[in-house]
């Protein structure tokens, strides 16, 4: 005898309820001194034994109904014909004897000896005088009668689709399925990459459930095991059946059951061995041994954002996971967007366990987003990571406009030489060397920087082809000039002031700070350092960057500000515009002096480099960092920055907004094809759209009525495509550590349903009697009424 | 010391103003009036004037009264016969049932101002009236008299009676029935518990010595309904020793079929020693009761003269 829920088995004490309100009322009598006794005494001479009886009768009625119904909630189970007959049958024979005691007058001796013996062998059954009668006869329903309480966990994750191990999976859940009780729970969760339960609660809708299933597939990342179990534990242990399991249906690769968290695994030990009814646990085995496996491991661009005409250079790593040789026969093909027509071809060679790189370079032709792939032509155990993507945006060129406040013939020595190299160093390139050789640059820059001097500005009028206008070493400007940054910012234009020698610091604090047209983020404070005295000079603090045009230094791979040498600054006056939400400080010197601000005018972005953009006054356009630098800032100003388009699974996706991009509507279209609707969303002054439910990998396309904006590219885990099998070894003492008993069932023969039923079938469950608990109950109800109703009739 | 309102409620008594008790047996009485005497005499020796009742026979007015007063008067002479009425009041313990309801009288109480009613008509028509009461023996007597001034003797007693303990009816009956020397009538104001034959053989008895009998049985509604539902505890009136805890669900039906059976047995044998049996319940009010009495026995043929 056992009960599911346990805790209700304390409902019994009800039975002080009755027993508490008789008590209560016999001790509460009413005193009625009165008076026709001679009425009331012949009544109560002839009945008292029997009105004694009676009220016995209804008393023990009343108490065995929340006894019954407490061990009916509780849903005790029988295993065994013993509990059932001391516990159920028997007391209330006796109580069925005692009410035929009341009823009868010529044979109550007759019954009333039986209640008593039945009372008896009660009692001395509970208090183990007596055999065990019926304790072989075991109540048990086969495994297939009792309806269960079921976690799936299915691994789908990508390597799953090896030697078809994710459709033997589905096959083995249809046939569950089907054979499913209409009692049944079923809960499955999607192990690849973070958990997810198919349905958010535990479901008897095998239809729904097999139809879900049917249409998964195995595209998820490596999996979790540990942290599924303790969830479907945690499932599971709610389970309103006695039938409880959890089975695992996965294929047990080696990269699955590594470096498990030891004190992870005991609590679920202990959580499990806390449970009073515990399920079983079967893990089901799909993954077969494979023998040849070849991955694109990794996709290297040269750029994620390419001009038109500009060659992209891709260079991928392809790794033979197998022992197989290619010698020179390995076909590699690199596919643009849906399309797939082949773009280029490549065959290499690949040694067993070996990694190799391939290049490719391709123009694009067209402007918007793109997904390149490379593919292994290559028939393999796992088809699906033979091809590997990589977002790409294509853009046109950016105009800048470089305004030289101190142009030199000499090359180098003017104010914007070093930024225009940098800005377009394969035009540059072209320029420099066309007159020793005639080669032609293959590579176009993705912006096309034309130098100017002031004089030229105040006639320049093509500034609709300009994004960003550079102003170098100004003295001053006039006020036609001024008028024309205006209306440039205010259409959405960048400008980068950069400081110098020839800079008029009280005309630029007075017509360009906040008094004037308000173009500088804060003002000019004094001239600080020194040329030649070393002592005075600084650097930039290389704290992490939270704009997102100097992010790319937060990696100390893309070089660091800090290694050059500021000599000379301009000390800006912080004081004034602390509080100002469209003023930014992008980076600092060591001493703390603002040397990058940024202010918000219009729908443009104004930036102020404290220091010359040249090697006037520092060093840094000959460190490494400065291209990126220079390069990230006319980007960002020509607000063509974008977050990264390919991620890993489960990273988010990002896409930024201005201020009326915010308020249209965006679409997702998921790999599956479902399209999501994205609300943008505002962080910190920035606008984006966000999409966090990448577990799936694939193309995501992000559209906003009909037109295409981005495309992202969700990679999964390389480990995938590593397909060892897990050590047996290492299979059983990871499992004997979270579990007694763990059923193992060779699902790679294709018999898994099979083998599952014939387990199944040899387990054995206690009867629920909760039915008939519950009928019991009804029918002491009934009587109870009944009884009431004739036990009026009495002996006069 | 009780007073006469306390039993006389002047209220009730104008209901009854046109009533008279009236003897329905021949009963023996020393001056002729409104009651048949046996003795055949005639009317010489004036006595008093007494107001005209409907009913008087017109012969005896006395029109010189009437021509001087333009009232009508009868005379009346010793020689009429006039009525003596027994009151016998039950004082034992069952008849203080009742005395702890809210406003509720006790059937004492209730008997008591029945007994001083009867009293009081009898008196006012010149009857004479005694009260005896009594439980298991007769506890107070107040022997037969008329004249107003007997009321406040009648009063008085009923005012001292308290509920006593036991009773046997028989027993009683089989006391008083030789002391009343004349044939009269004999008022019983009881709840009649006991055991009824012995009761029966007690109003035999009376019925023997040719007195008229009428029994007042005074009840209780809660004895008749048995309205009780939680647990009670019935403790014994009369025996202090005797106490009983029940549910009183359980007994209800058994105890009305008792209650029935008792009452049929009680009519009946009131019937065969031809005594009347006029059942009254303390809710209803005693003076609606006993004037539906009265007018019921006016009614039944019973001559008002001899």
């Amino acid at each position: 005898m056992s009960f599911l829920n346990g805790a209700l088995v304390l409902g019994a004490l009800a039975v002080f309820a009755p027993l508490i309100i008789h008590l209560f009322n016999r001790s509460r009598f009413k005193i009625i001194k009165w008076g026709a006794t001679h009425l009331l005494e012949s009544v109560l001479r002839k009945n008292r034994r029997q009105i004694q009886l009676e009220q016995w009768i209804i008393l023990i009625i009343r108490c065995a109904i929340p006894i019954l119904l407490a061990l009916a909630l509780a849903r005790m189970v029988v295993m065994n014909w013993n509990s059932f007959l001391f516990f159920l049958i028997l007391p209330l024979s006796a109580l069925l004897f005692l009410i035929f005691v009341a009823f009868s007058r010529t044979t109550r001796w007759l019954w009333g000896t039986l209640s008593f013996a039945c009372l008896l062998v009660t009692m001395l059954g509970a208090l183990g005088f007596l055999p065990e009668w019926g304790k072989e006869n075991k109540i048990t329903s086969a495994s297939g009668d009792v309806p269960s309480s079921t976690v799936i966990l299915l691994d789908d994750s990508l390597s799953m689709n090896s030697t078809n191990g994710f459709s033997s999976a589905q096959d083995f859940l249809e046939d569950f399925l089907d054979r499913m009780k209409k009692q049944s729970e079923t809960t499955i969760i999607q192990l690849g990459g973070t958990p997810i339960q198919v349905f958010d609660k535990p479901t008897s809708d095998s239809n729904a459930l097999g139809i879900r299933i049917e249409n998964l597939d195995a595209q998820g990342d490596k999996i979790s095991l540990l942290a599924a179990l303790d969830q479907a534990l945690t499932i599971v242990s709610q389970g309103k059946n006695l039938k409880r399991e959890i089975i695992l249906l996965s294929d047990f690769r080696k990269t699955d059951w590594q470096e498990w968290d030891s004190s992870a695994m005991n609590s679920f030990r202990s959580r499990l061995d806390e449970l009073q009814n515990k399920p079983e646990l079967t893990w089901i085995d799909f993954g077969k041994e494979t023998t040849k496996n070849l991955s694109v491991e990794n996709i290297v661009l040269s750029s994620q954002t390419v001009g038109i005409g500009h060659p992209l250079r891709i260079r991928a790593t392809l790794r033979n996971l197998s022992n197989e040789n290619f010698e020179g026969n390995l076909r590699v093909r690199l596919l643009v967007d849906h399309n797939d027509s082949v773009m280029d071809e490549a065959t290499l060679s690949l040694g067993p366990q070996a990694t190799n790189q391939v290049s490719f370079t391709h123009q694009f032709e067209t402007v918007g987003p793109k997904v390149l792939h490379v593919e292994i032509v290559v028939a393999d155990d796992l088809p699906h990571d033979n091809r590997r993507s990589v977002a790409v945006n294509v853009i046109d060129q950016i105009g800048v406009l470089l305004v030289d406040g101190d142009p030199s013939e000499e090359w180098l020595r003017g104010d914007t030489d070093f930024l225009k190299l940098a800005l377009t160093p394969f035009q540059e390139n072209i320029d420099r060397n066309s007159k020793g050789s005639s080669v032609k640059g293959e590579m176009k820059d993705l912006i096309e920087a034309t130098v100017i001097t002031i004089e030229q500005f105040k006639q320049f009028n093509q500034m609709q082809k300009i994004r960003l206008i550079v102003l170098a070493n100004i003295e001053k400007l006039e006020d036609s000039m001024s008028q024309k940054l205006k209306i440039f910012l205010d259409n959405g234009g960048g400008l980068f002031v950069c400081g110098g020698n020839r800079v008029d610091i009280s005309w630029y604090n007075q017509n360009l700070g906040s008094s004037g047209s308000g173009f500088l983020p804060m003002p000019i404070d004094s001239l600080k350092g020194d040329l030649n005295n070393e002592l005075s000079h600084s650097k930039i603090t290389n704290s992490f960057f939270e704009h997102p045009a100097l992010a790319m230094f937060n990696d100390p791979r893309n070089g660091s500000l800090s290694e050059a040498h500021i000599k000379k600054w301009f000390k800006m006056n912080e004081s004034i515009t602390r509080n100002d939400p469209k003023v930014t400080v992008l980076a600092r010197l060591h001493n703390g002096d603002a040397i990058l601000t940024e202010k918000k005018v219009g729908k443009g972005v104004v930036m102020f480099l404290g220091t010359t953009i040249d090697t006037d006054w520092t060093n840094l356009p000959a460190r490494p960092s400065y291209l990126p630098f220079v390069q990230q800032l006319a980007t960002y100003l020509s607000e063509k920055v974008l977050p990264p388009q390919t991620v890993n699974a489960g990273l988010p996706l990002a896409y930024y907004l201005s201020e009326e991009e915010a308020q249209l509507e965006y679409e997702l279209t998921t790999p599956k094809g479902v399209n999501q609707k994205l609300i943008p969303r505002k962080r910190k002054d920035r606008f984006l759209l966000e999409f966090t439910e990448t577990r799936l990998p694939g193309i995501y396309e992000l559209t906003q009525s009909e037109k295409k904006l981005s495309k992202f590219v969700v990679l999964a885990s390389t480990e995938e495509s590593i397909l060892d099998k897990a050590d047996e070894n290492q299979i059983v003492e990871s499992s004997s550590a979270l579990s007694e008993r763990v059923n193992r069932i060779d699902g790679t023969g294709g018999k898994s349903w099979e083998t599952y039923i014939t387990m199944d079938n040899r387990r054995t469950f206690g009867r629920e009697t909760w039915k008939i608990l519950v009928a019991v109950v009804i029918g002491l109800i009934s009587m109870e009424i009944i009884l009431l109703r004739k036990f009026g009739g009495i002996v006069r | 010391m009780a007073t006469v309102t306390d039993y006389l409620d002047p209220k009730d008594l104008s209901r009854l103003a046109n009533h008279q008790v009236l003897a329905r047996r021949v009963v023996e009485g020393f001056c002729s009036g409104l009651h048949r005497s046996p003795h055949k005499g005639f009317s010489v020796e004036f006595k008093q004037h007494r107001a005209y009742t409907p009913g008087d026979e017109i012969r005896r007015l006395d029109w010189k009264v009437f021509a001087k007063t333009d009232r009508f008067f009868v005379r009346e002479y010793e020689e009429e016969t006039n009525l003596r009425c027994h009151l016998l009041l039950d004082a034992s313990g069952s008849m203080a049932y009742g005395s702890e309801d809210e406003n509720g009288l006790s059937k004492l109480a209730y008997g008591s101002r029945l007994a001083a009613c009867l009293a009081y008509l009898c008196l006012r028509q010149t009857d004479s009236v005694g009260l005896t009461t009594f439980d298991t023996k007769v506890r107070s007597l107040v022997p037969p008299r008329g004249g107003a001034s007997h009321t406040r003797q009648i009063i008085d007693l009923l005012g001292t009676t308290q509920a006593g303990e036991d009773t046997d009816l028989g027993k009683v009956f089989h006391e008083i029935a030789p002391q009343l020397k004349k044939r009269g009538l004999v008022v019983i104001v009881s709840d009649c518990f006991g055991d009824i034959p012995s009761i029966l053989k007690g109003l035999a008895h009376f019925n023997h010595a040719k007195h008229d009998v009428v029994i007042f049985q005074i009840w209780h509604r809660d004895e008749l309904d048995f309205p009780f539902r939680s647990w009670t505890r019935f403790d014994c009136l009369e025996d202090a020793g005797v106490k009983h805890t029940v549910d009183p669900m359980h007994l209800r039906e058994a105890y009305l079929e008792n209650l029935k059976e008792y009452r049929e047995e009680l009519v009946k044998g009131c019937h065969k020693h031809r005594v009347q049996l006029f059942p009254m319940t303390t809710d209803e009010p005693y003076a609606e009761g006993l004037a539906s009495f009265l007018a019921a026995r006016g009614k039944a043929g019973m001559p008002i003269h001899l």
